[in-house]
């Protein structure tokens, strides 16, 4: 790659591509040479598109040549995670049964990039189906985690976690069911936006739980996150999975500081049994915000310990019954852990899946009355472990990384973890801030006001 | 004659379509005792009141939208 453009940011390149000062034709070339030189050893695409990546480049290119208009992301390279539509294009899941499957058409997500100008580089590597946390995939191969290839990258969102770390990319979509954005955005030492829920269309992106799936952006930088969050984000009128509730500007209002917001730290649930070295970066992360000018508050968070049972009791199901017909037909072409949960769903009653969606609402009044009403946003580890060893196995491994996660998806409030640290052994650690319903706007600003503070981001993995 | 009696797991994945290999009956089996107990004794212990589910029918515009 030309030496120092595969650390670029969105942002930087979305200025100097618009000043005609780098062609979206250098940078895709430079970001496909970028992968082609590093595929070997962090496994992060399923599927790389380089004459449809070139093609944009070019069309981009002609573009800013002719003086048309560009979108804010015009030419700028971007991944997408193997479960987005792009038309024309395979879409596997990370999957063997849909190993052939071609998407038809693009998925709304991916139709707003294009809208705004960006240049699909390809498909990235991720947990079977997204129905996992560790990215260990037994039909492509692990992604890589580039700090430390023998390691995890977190999942589901696998290959867009590390090929951003890695600088194959300045950006990525994901999806987050339970954490699959935060996840691998902690291990891998990038940032990673979960929205409301709804806050961004769902349509032609291949299913885990209806209920509880979010899509969102993967990136170098809090201002990168909100300027793809900008180019998603708003209601689908073709679809159903998006609610009428106004989009601000995130960008504008990034630069304004965390003097005088109010930060929660939680009492209970979210610093219980976390890895030592976890826990001291999260909290000297949160004491700078304080010195920053944040108002800390230690708060009570109700329901929690029993949230996650809510989350199963929702997601086996509904998984199951998007998945029943190819359980029956062809069970042996899932990955073992994979078709482990999707068996277990088979166990829950219908009267276990109404309940959950009852408690569900109780717990969003619990969380309205009892949290954001008292604060603005709360902040946690992301994750209570870092990257964890590829053979070390499944289960252990996804119950520890879910944990701080998943009840933030039940609730569907916006969340992000972005690097706060690094241990002794050099694995990144994740600060989660989570805000209020729609307020993706304060969780954006803290972000962006720590990142500034500190350098942690500025970090690049020994490859 | 001695009649094998089915066990819950099997009989779950059954209703839901899915082949219950031997070896993996007693992974599921084990999953129901573990995980899905757990969290059906947890949603049962709740009073939820008037509390109506998260998710709702949504019926289509009308026609003079």
């Amino acid at each position: 790659m030309t030496s120092g453009l595969e650390w670029l940011s969105v942002a930087e390149c979305a200025r100097l591509i618009a000043g005609r000062e780098l062609s979206p034709v250098e940078l895709t070339e430079a970001c496909l040479r970028r992968i082609d030189a590093l595929e070997g050893r962090v496994n992060t695409f399923i599927t790389v598109d380089g004459e449809g990546a070139m093609a944009a480049a070019r069309a981009a290119a002609d573009a800013i040549a002719k003086g048309g208009a560009h979108g804010p992301l015009h030419g700028v390279p971007i991944g997408l995670k193997d479960i987005f539509g792009v038309a024309g294009v395979r879409m596997t899941a990370g999957s063997k049964i849909l190993a052939e499957n071609l998407a038809l058409e693009d998925a709304e997500a991916t139709a707003r990039l294009r809208e705004a100008g960006a240049v699909m580089l390809g498909k990235l590597n991720m947990h079977e189906f997204a129905y996992g946390a560790t990215g260990v995939n037994p039909h492509y191969g692990p992604a890589r985690n580039p700090w430390d290839l023998g390691r995890i990258t977190g999942g589901s969102s696998s290959g867009s976690g590390a090929s951003v770390a890695s600088g194959e990319c300045p950006a990525a979509l994901g999806t987050d069911t339970g954490g699959s954005i935060r996840i691998p955005a902690s291990l891998c030492g990038i940032v990673g936006l979960k929205p409301t829920y709804g806050r961004v269309s769902r349509r032609g992106v291949l299913p885990l739980s209806w209920s509880l799936d979010h899509v969102g952006p993967m990136t170098r930088t809090v201002e990168d996150a909100a300027i793809i969050l900008q180019a998603i984000a708003g209601r689908d009128a073709g679809g159903p999975s998006t609610a009428d509730e106004p989009v601000p500007d995130y960008t504008q209002m990034l630069r304004q500081g965390v003097r005088g917001l109010r930060i929660g730290v939680p009492r209970q649930f979210f610093f219980e049994n976390v890895d030592p070295e976890v826990e001291s970066a999260v909290r000297s992360a949160i004491g700078l915000l304080e010195e920053m000018g944040a108002v800390l508050t230690e708060i009570d968070v109700p329901l929690i310990s029993e949230i996650p049972g809510g989350v199963t009791a929702i997601m086996l199901p509904e998984a199951l019954a998007y998945h029943q017909k190819w359980m029956s037909e062809r069970p042996d072409d899932y990955g073992d852990d994979v078709r482990y949960r999707l068996e277990l769903g088979a166990t829950f009653l219908a009267v276990h899946y109404v309940q959950a969606q009852r408690f569900r609402e109780m717990a969003v009044e619990a969380w309205r009355g009892e949290v954001f009403s008292k604060v603005d946003l709360i902040a946690t580890p992301t994750t209570p472990i870092t990257a964890r060893p590829i053979e070390e196995g499944d289960l252990q491994v996804t119950f520890n990384l879910i944990r701080f996660t998943n009840p933030l998806n039940f609730l569907g409030v916006p969340a992000i973890s972005l690097p706060c640290g690094f241990t002794s052994e050099g694995l990144p650690v994740g600060l989660q801030l989570a805000g209020g319903w729609w307020d993706e706007a304060n969780v954006l600003r803290a972000a962006h006001a720590y990142e500034r503070a500190t350098e942690w981001h500025q970090r690049r993995p020994p490859l | 004659m001695d009649r094998q009696i089915p066990t819950a797991a099997r009989v779950f994945l059954e209703l839901a379509g899915i082949g219950v290999p031997a070896q993996r009956e007693a992974i599921v089996t084990a999953g129901l005792e573990g995980n899905t107990r757990r969290t059906a004794e947890a949603l049962a212990r709740r009073d939820y009141g008037q509390t109506e589910p998260a998710s709702r029918f949504r019926p289509p515009a009308s026609e003079s939208r």
